[in-house]
């Protein structure tokens, strides 16, 4: 049985013991070469204590789990990475990829394992590539539309180590997603240093756990803790009137910057799998229906299906699966003044839907 | 561009492995390039306003030095006042000095609107004016001669690692480390990293993290409780501290790795006892300045009656306005100036009664006087971290009146002070009753060993890497 304290105290002993022999014994460079050692021995082991096992993760997400202790990002986050440490000899046969809508349909079910995170952009997939390698699928499913278009992404959670064969695409993005995040030079110098910098020390990156865990005990807003609101509306119209407005911004004001990357992050993406012969079921994503007809988000949808033909013009391995395919979601099918995420009935319908007509289906 | 960077950082190595290749000349050479890169990294026209200083003062140093007519040397001495003080004063108080002028017309019925300029403030003007100016009293003085070379006369001022936040550096100082060879080996390496991982340590995890509980009630417009406000004024009182005394220690830890030794500029200033010893510990550089060229000069400890008390009264006044155009440091400085006056007054029936008292006595005397004026010190730091005097008066009201304190709301922060303030009280602790700041070094490996790695971690985990500037960089 793994007993973290007890491994702690262990690990604080030896070294100490150790460091009393060289203080006592050793002079000159071979004192300095063994403290260096001992340094780089509790580096490896607090790294392999609080990141690379299996156990942690789990508690760091049960810790975590009350809203405002950390972002939603982190959190879907932690949940990834609690998954990363799952066995992979139980293969699943479905593997999904998506925003937090992928989450909203899948989160009740065990046929499809599937990673997300909240806002996840098409050319943040690239970085799941190994990972849904690993576990051998032999369908992938992304739910994306013109709605994932407009996400800004991050792709400073991940690491250089998940894109092992695809350097060149990381310095294709570095070099196209920071100006478009920093504006100034400083910004760009900065932000890819820090970006090297989180990559050799992960223990930075995760500072959120530290940071979160703390505040789950004491609730310190210093420390960027934020107490959950909910959107409340007194009607249905009121909610329709923030929708409009909000459609209007989310999909109107993205730069084309943002859309370039995005499908050259799926193209790479399916180029992939393609060369790995793995089937790609790209499922047209859904959301509330009020929003799906209006001006600005029909006019998107519009462009979203012409870059798309683009992309998988050259592709074989690629199956779409249109709105006009799917089973409609109506509002009954979403969460209570929520127009991105499906609630209980809309995932079981969605998913006796996917699996009875285009999972069992062949190409 | 700032030390807690990761820019500076790569700036830093670049510079440095070519120093390390490079000879004493070429080695002031190289210095004085990445000075003006690093300065310019702001705003590269103020290096141009930055060395029509150091010209002027280069100038006139040389003036004074060559000429033995009193009236020549003391004009030369006077343009250098002239135009450091008006650049100085042009840049940091025109707006001050013409919002307080229209002010007053008005109030006297004189109603006249000045324009006031949109002026942008350069970084680190009050620092590097200073300096320049102690240059020429000091070659006025018959202190120092003046240097020949203009290129290193420039490297004095320009220095990057205490360009622009001190301490500010006397030329009889600094001077001679610049125009001899100096000596990097691996003792200068060992003590550089300690002094610039101790300084990262007090900037990016203690001052940072305390000004995400000094900021928000300093800046709100809406009057907070007093629990909270005085909570906010103990945490500023440790902010400024470990971010002026962080930067410090980075400076002088980048000196030192190229062999340069900067001088201290704090000595555990919060065990002081009095006004005096707490001048003796706080920003040595700036009063140590200040003694030198307006204490002395106004005539020192050795005037008669009330003179002596407005000698301290008026530098420190001009210590309070040397850091910024704003009725707060005007208030800060006359309430050390009044505190410092009053010691003196209090002075001898003090040492009065410690004899009288025993040792033993005497012992929990100085630990009451060490708290009393701790806290004295904390309502000066109300002044001057306060925008507004009305603001200050606001919020010592509300310590006073409105004290509410409540359990959800205080205990939070202050076991967050507390947790950041741990590392740091024991190291001050420890640098206080050995009177060594170095004693840590002398420790037992082990005990070292796992309290670097401590703070490693927590300023990896804790640490806001490169993400507020040092306070001291707006003075």
């Amino acid at each position: 049985m793994f007993n973290l304290p007890l491994v702690i105290v262990l690990l604080v002993f030896l070294i100490t013991l150790i460091l009393v022999m060289i203080d006592r014994f050793a002079q000159g460079y071979v004192r300095f070469i063994l403290v260096l050692l001992s340094a780089v021995i509790l580096c490896v082991s607090l790294r392999a204590i609080f990141l690379d096992n299996s156990l942690v993760w789990p508690a760091y997400s049960h810790w975590l789990r009350s809203q405002g202790a950390i972002t939603f990002q982190q959190s879907a986050h932690l949940a990834n990475r609690k998954k990363h440490f799952q066995p992979k000899g139980d293969n699943q046969e479905f593997f999904a990829l998506g925003s937090s809508q992928v989450n909203a349909l899948f989160k009740n079910q065990d046929k499809v394992f599937y990673m997300h995170n909240l806002g996840l952009s098409l050319f943040e997939y690239p970085f799941f590539e190994q990972e849904i390698l690993a576990r051998h699928p032999t369908k992938v499913l992304l739910y994306l539309s013109e709605f994932d278009l407009s996400e800004r992404g991050s792709i400073y959670l991940y690491s250089i180590k998940d894109l092992p064969d695809n350097m060149p695409y990381l310095f294709t993005l570095c070099g196209r997603y920071i100006p478009l995040e920093a504006r100034s030079i400083h910004q760009r110098i900065n932000d890819s240093l820090m970006a090297i910098y989180e990559n050799i020390v992960p223990e930075a990156k995760y500072g959120f756990i530290a940071r979160g865990i703390l505040n789950q005990w004491i609730k310190l807003d210093v420390l960027n803790y934020v107490e959950p609101k909910k959107l409340e509306f007194k009607s249905t119209k009121d909610f329709h009137t923030y929708l409009r407005r909000f459609a209007k911004q989310r999909f109107e004001e993205r730069s084309s910057g943002y859309r370039q990357i995005n499908w050259e992050g799926l193209d790479h993406f399916i180029s992939f799998f393609e060369r790995r012969g793995t089937e790609v079921v790209l499922l047209e994503g859904q959301y509330y229906p009020f929003v799906m007809t209006l001006p600005e988000a029909l006019k998107a949808n519009h462009q979203f299906h012409d870059e798309l033909t683009l992309v998988l013009r050259d592709h074989h391995n690629v199956r779409f699966v249109s709105r006009q395919e799917q089973v409609l979601l109506g509002i009954q099918d979403y969460g209570v003044w929520d127009w991105k995420h499906v609630n209980k009935i809309g995932a079981e319908r969605y998913n006796d839907y996917l699996f009875s007509k285009v999972l069992t289906r062949r190409r | 561009m700032v030390f807690n960077s990761l820019q500076f950082l790569l700036f830093f190595l670049i510079v440095y492995l070519l120093y390390l290749r490079f000879n004493h000349r070429w080695q002031n050479c190289l210095l004085l390039i990445a000075s003006c890169i690093f300065y310019g990294a702001w705003d590269w026209r103020f290096l141009l306003l930055m060395f029509v200083s150091v010209t002027t003062d280069f100038v006139c140093a040389r003036g004074v030095s060559q000429s033995s007519d009193p009236k020549v040397r003391k004009l030369f001495l006077g343009i250098n006042i002239a135009v450091s003080l008006g650049i100085l004063g042009f840049f940091k108080y025109f707006n001050f000095f013409v919002g307080n002028l229209d002010a007053l017309l008005t109030f006297i019925g004189l109603p006249v609107h000045f324009t006031v300029l949109q002026i942008v403030l350069p970084v680190g003007i009050s620092f590097y004016t200073f300096q320049a100016m102690s240059y020429v009293f000091d070659v006025y003085r018959g202190i120092i001669t003046p240097t020949r070379s203009y290129w290193d006369y420039a490297l004095f001022v320009t220095y990057f690692p205490h360009l622009v936040a001190g301490p500010i550096m006397k030329a009889k100082d600094l001077l001679p480390q610049i125009l001899n060879p100096r000596k990097v080996e691996l003792s200068n390496i060992y003590r550089g990293g300690y002094f610039i991982f101790l300084g990262l340590f007090q900037k990016m995890l203690v001052a940072d993290n305390l000004a995400k509980i000094v900021d928000p009630v300093f800046s709100s417009t809406a009057p907070y409780e007093g629990s909270m406000v005085l909570i906010a004024v103990y945490a500023f009182a440790f902010q400024i501290y470990y971010d002026f005394c962080g930067y410090s220690h980075m400076a002088r830890g980048l000196g030192q790795l190229m062999g340069f030794d900067i001088i201290i500029n704090f000595n555990n200033p919060y065990f002081s006892r009095n006004p005096r010893e707490f001048w003796q510990r706080w920003h040595i550089s700036l009063s140590t300045w200040l003694r030198d060229y307006v204490y002395i000069p106004l005539g020192g400890n050795k005037g008669k009656g009330l003179t002596v008390y407005r000698n301290l009264l008026v530098t420190m006044l001009v210590g309070g306005i040397w850091h910024g155009a704003n009725w707060t440091y005007v208030i800060w400085g006359a309430f050390h100036g009044a505190m410092l006056a009053i010691h003196r007054i209090f002075m001898p029936a003090g040492a009065f009664i410690s004899r009288g008292i025993g040792s033993v006595r005497d012992r929990y005397l100085q630990v009451l006087c060490v708290i009393l004026f701790f806290h004295l010190t904390c309502v000066g730091w109300l002044i001057f971290r306060a925008p507004t005097i009305d603001q200050a008066w606001s919020m010592a009201a509300a310590v006073l009146f409105n004290f509410k304190p409540t359990v959800m709301k205080t205990i939070p922060p202050i076991l967050w002070i507390y947790f950041l303030m741990f590392i740091p009280s024991i190291i001050e602790t420890a640098q206080r009753y050995s009177n060594n700041p170095e004693i840590i070094r002398q420790w037992p490996l082990a005990v070292r060993f796992w309290l670097y790695a401590a703070m490693a971690y927590l300023l990896i985990i804790w640490g806001q890497c490169g993400s507020q500037e040092f306070i001291y960089f707006q003075f």
